[in-house]
């Protein structure tokens, strides 16, 4: 009975280390997700900046009408 | 309180936060105490609301359970049950992209809530009320600043390379799934991709570098793990969806896509056929068909539109994704479309031939339309009728079955390129084989066609 508490408190440190981890997510995977997200990154301000500006002109001839 | 005598559910042992299990025909989903802290999370921070509001989330109850282990227990929850559970490799190009863009658009609703989606399987995707919904309750986790997506890689192998692969090189390419479990292996997909692909940018990136950098670090373990901030995985996320969107896939040239303009039915006869399919469905009011060999879903739909669940089965991507088009128009919520291909059906695939379900498996059913469609299978396929009439009577209750002539000008193409060895194909031994299984409750004469249709209730 000792046993299967300490078996079951062994799992349940094993499982909680894992808790968040249980999918391989790759060393290469990891890196070019990285490099990938700085090159987009960057592109993603220019998208955001350009839907603003199409935002407020559309929402001044919007306005106007 | 409930006893818990249960049965695992087999595809669901990867995650150690909890797994599904089935008691008296309901589906539960145990969560263990070490998923406690997120389960809050989601359900707390307003994330749980959002998603199931939705319709991106499946919802769920939470239930009193009496458990053997309640050391590691939390709770116990009650989800939706999903009517039909299907399978990447059954859907079609815009069901799978779809599935993409709903997965997408939960990790930027988690991350928004300080989640973040910790699996992207496409087999935590299904069908739910005609739209896709994540069905996985515990695959999120709490987000911490600068940690990468750790679910990048499975979406490039589940959703992006399948549909880059359906759109640029061959739609049958999504049967890949059937061999590779865990999605298409970026590099074997790279190899098969079209030289164009490595001049798109975000193709190239995201699966043609992947799978070079994959390889590269291929075990190699992270010293330092690089920091992605929130801003930049927004924008990969932006980018992913974005490569997603612009896929297309315009079915044309497939073989059956235009079928109906092709056949010999008259108007007349294709109205009466829809007519005594009708009464066939009035007289045994079934609770759910499936139709096999459903083409683009025309007969399907008298069965849905009377809120019957109708699985629309058919060999053809093409046909089914048009298929899937109407749905989408119309908001049909009682059809599902699936790419099946009858000779060879979805079969148990992942450990031990039980992670994913056979397509017998998901059945029976109550009522099989079997629709213009024996002929392919006892022609084409050279089976014995009586073959089909046993493999028609373990899958369902009733059948309504078309039986096809060999004076019709459909067998008669069949049989141009080839001997007819088919001396028993006549509606007397029709009747004969199926009478093994079957009781002949009704047959009519379509007028205007040489062709009969049948409704059979099982021995």
């Amino acid at each position: 009975m000792k046993q299967l508490k300490y078996f079951a408190l062994l799992m349940f440190f094993l499982f909680a280390l894992d808790a968040s981890a249980y999918l391989d997510p790759g060393t290469g995977s990891l890196i070019i997700q990285a490099l990938i997200a700085g090159f987009v990154g960057a592109a993603f301000v220019i998208k955001i900046y350009y839907k603003k500006i199409k935002d407020f002109f559309a929402n001044i001839f919007s306005k106007k009408k | 309180m409930k006893s818990e005598e249960k049965q695992n559910i087999a595809g669901s042992f990867r995650d150690p936060s909890g797994f599904l299990f089935k008691e008296n025909g309901k589906i539960y989903r145990r969560i263990n105490k070490v998923y406690a802290d997120d389960y809050e999370q989601l359900m707390f921070s307003g994330l749980y609301n959002k998603l199931v509001e939705n319709h991106l989330l499946i919802p769920h109850i939470e239930t009193e359970f009496k458990s053997a282990d309640n050391d590691l227990l939390y709770k116990i929850i009650q989800p939706e049950l999903v009517q039909f559970i299907s399978y990447p490799y059954e859907w079609s190009f815009s069901q799978l992209k779809d599935a993409a863009l709903t997965t997408l658009n939960i990790q930027k609703i988690a991350m928004e809530h300080g989640m973040s989606l910790k699996d992207s399987t496409a087999y935590n995707i299904q069908f739910w009320n005609g739209k896709p919904v994540l069905i996985d309750t515990l695959s999120f986790e709490k987000y911490k600043e600068g940690e990468p997506w750790v679910a990048y890689k499975q979406f490039c192998q589940h959703f992006l390379l399948p549909l880059v692969l359906m759109s640029y090189t061959d739609i049958r390419l999504s049967q890949l799934f059937r061999i590779y479990i865990d999605g298409i292996p970026l590099d074997l997909g790279a190899k098969l991709l079209p030289r164009k692909t490595r001049f798109k940018f975000s193709i190239f990136a995201h699966i043609h570098l992947h799978a070079k950098s994959q390889k590269k670090y291929e075990d190699k373990a992270i010293e330092k793990r690089s920091r992605i901030s929130k801003f930049k995985l927004l924008a990969l996320i932006d980018s992913l969806e974005t490569t997603v969107k612009n896929l297309k896939w315009n079915p044309k040239g497939t073989e059956w896509a235009d079928y109906y303009d092709i056949t010999n039915y008259s108007s007349d006869a294709f109205k009466c056929k829809k007519n005594y399919i009708e009464e066939f469905l009035k007289s045994i009011n079934p609770a759910s068909v499936w139709d096999l060999g459903a083409n683009t879903g025309i007969f399907s739909r008298i069965a849905s539109e009377k809120n019957i669940p109708t699985i629309s089965f058919d060999v053809d991507p093409a046909a089914v994704e048009k298929n899937y088009q109407i749905c989408k128009e119309k908001n049909e919520t009682n059809i599902l479309p699936l790419v099946l291909d009858l000779t060879n059906p979805s079969g148990g695939i992942g450990w031990a031939n039980q992670e994913r379900m056979s397509f017998i498996e998901r059945g029976p059913v109550d009522t099989v339309f079997a629709l213009a469609l024996i002929h392919h299978l006892a022609i084409s396929n050279n089976l014995p009728l009586i073959n089909i009439a046993e493999f028609f009577s373990s899958i369902c209750k009733f059948l309504i079955i078309e039986f096809v002539p060999k004076s019709d000008s459909q067998v008669k193409k069949l049989l141009l390129t080839r001997e007819d060895i088919f001396d028993k194909y006549d509606k007397e031994n029709f009747e004969k084989d199926f009478d093994n299984y079957f009781n002949i409750r009704k047959y009519l004469k379509i007028e205007g066609s040489e062709r009969y249709l049948y409704l059979m209730e099982k021995k």
